[in-house]
């Protein structure tokens, strides 16, 4: 990869200090710094489920003082995708307590359908390390037309979302779910390959 | 340290260079890449291209200001701590409130949801399957011994999975038809008592319903259970059934050290049923962290077997989301 991604490796050991300085200290100022580096993230997800920018703000307040509350009893191994949680359990239930039984209920089966690459394994196809080239190829190659067209152009032209879905007649969100579908397809595959292989 | 701090800076820079729309066609396929593989900045970076550029800025710097005040408050006078410290107290109890009503809710539609996706399934009778398994687990936990003998006392606390079934349902006669199924009754006179004993229940769970007390609190403290879905003709299950299989779960269930009193974390795995009954390709689709998903994966691993699933009576291979629900 050609930039290293913060918050996995780099900032999680400069979090962990500033959460046990917090939780012994109590001091708002540590928390305050260690907050301030997540609230641009913190902040996006609210927009992503309350698409209301005042709601969004009172939120990422609200949620800072969660913090204060919640971490000192809890034993966070990962502030980043716990505070990610954390944030997208208080918008749902910012959600929830506002809508009808029904609506509640079509967006909790709604909110299951957008399930997230998990992100603790790396995809070969992200991975520049990844040695059976020839096997990623040959799937790539049984890929749907346009999620293979798709990965095609971000992974080997480097093409953005917006160029893809120009050069495709399709909106960014079908070019980034065909990038994620392929990407799944991409490792059943793979994954299938290689069980095969281990059998024979 | 120093480093690190810069690390922080530029990624902020680069995030909103990103959303403003300021980056090279290049470096925003360099940024998508790696936000792919971050659901925290993916979810991000979707809120943000519901606004301007320009708002965004207004709203990070009002942002700012607002947690630096809230850091170091303004000196004023005392009564503005004290009606401060007052507002945070209410803050706190109110969430702590509306949380225990979000868990309520969730509980219930996760019942909800599995039984509409047993409707689906043509063979299955709508809903019932789904009442079944709930009663099954009220009925269960009256026939421990125990139990049994200080039937009396016990009453509050089985009152707890029986308010769950009564909120799916639309009417309670139902519910003790279920419970009346001698499904799995070693003993007949237990199992009248437990129907009897059902009704009263029933009675007690509806009078409960109406004000949110401490039934609720103890309702939450009901362990996890696994929910299904799948979409298929007749879907591949466990051999030993959906009840027991969610039993086995909570039974066998070791729960990571990080996870709370009270918190709820789902997981969500997902693996293929091959027609041989052989589970395959299982992974971890949606995880907080490493321990759940290790644990997840090794519930599903050394779980019963599975049974594939049938179209036209056929067996066939089928893939199979499972959420596990740590409480």
């Amino acid at each position: 990869m050609i930039l290293k991604f913060p918050g996995k490796t780099l900032n999680s050991k400069i979090d962990e200090e500033l959460l046990q300085e917090f939780t012994s200290s109590g001091s708002l100022d540590t928390l305050g710094e260690l907050y301030s580096g997540y609230m641009h993230l913190v902040y996006g997800v609210c927009l992503k489920y309350l698409k209301n920018r005042e709601e969004s703000m009172d939120a990422v307040m609200q949620i800072f003082e969660k913090l204060i509350t919640d971490i000192p009893k809890q034993k966070i191994e990962n502030f980043r995708s716990w505070l990610h949680v954390v944030t997208r359990n208080y918008c749902l239930m910012q959600l929830r307590s506002g809508k009808t039984y029904n609506e509640k209920l079509s967006e909790w089966v709604l909110d299951q359908v957008t399930f997230m690459e998990n992100n603790n394994y790396l995809h070969p196809i992200d991975d520049e390390e990844y040695d059976d080239k020839e096997a990623l190829a040959d799937c790539i190659e049984r890929l749907k037309d346009e999620q293979k067209e798709c990965i095609r152009q971000f992974y080997y032209e480097n093409r953005c979302y917006s160029e893809i879905a120009i050069n495709i007649g399709a909106d960014e969100k079908k070019v980034k779910s065909h990038l994620q579908n392929g990407k799944r397809n991409l490792k059943l595959c793979i994954e299938e390959k290689n069980e095969r292989r281990r059998q024979e | 340290m120093k480093e690190e701090d810069r690390n922080k800076k530029r990624a902020l820079s680069d995030f909103e260079r990103y959303v403003r729309g300021q980056m090279s066609k290049r470096e925003e396929n360099a940024f998508q890449r790696k936000v792919q593989r971050d659901p925290f900045a993916d979810e991000a970076t979707e809120g943000y291209s519901e606004v301007s550029p320009a708002d965004t800025k207004k709203d990070m710097e009002s942002l700012a200001k607002r947690l630096k005040n809230r850091i170091r408050p303004v000196r004023r006078v005392m009564i503005y701590r004290i009606a401060a410290s007052i507002a945070v107290l209410m803050l706190i109890s109110s969430a702590f409130l509306i949380i225990q009503r979000y868990r309520t809710d969730r509980q219930i539609s996760e019942n909800i949801i599995s039984s509409s996706f047993a409707e689906r399934k043509d063979s299955a009778p709508p809903s019932l399957p789904v009442v079944a398994e709930t009663v099954n687990e009220a009925v269960l936990s009256e026939r421990e011994p125990e139990l049994m003998i200080t039937k009396e006392s016990t009453d509050r606390s089985v009152t707890a999975p029986v308010e769950t079934v009564v909120a799916t349902l639309p009417d309670t006669t139902k519910l003790l038809a279920v419970a009346e199924e001698p499904e799995s009754a070693p003993d007949v006179a237990a199992e009248k008592a437990t129907v009897r004993k059902a009704a009263a229940l029933t009675e007690d769970a509806m009078k409960e319903m109406s004000p949110a007390g401490a039934t609720r609190s103890e309702m939450q403290a009901k362990s996890d259970t696994a929910v299904f879905d799948q979409p298929s003709d007749i879907a591949a299950q466990p051999v030993t059934g959906r009840d027991n299989f969610n039993r086995y779960i909570e039974e066998n269930m070791r729960r990571p050290q990080s996870l709370q009193q009270g918190e709820t974390v789902i997981t969500v795995v997902r693996f293929l049923v091959r027609t041989s009954g052989v589970l395959d390709s299982l992974r971890v689709i949606s995880s907080p962290g490493e321990e759940f998903s290790t644990e997840a994966m090794r519930l599903i691993r050394e779980g019963p077997a599975w049974k594939p699933a049938t179209e036209n009576g056929q067996p066939v291979d089928e893939d199979v989301l499972l959420r596990i629900v740590f409480r």
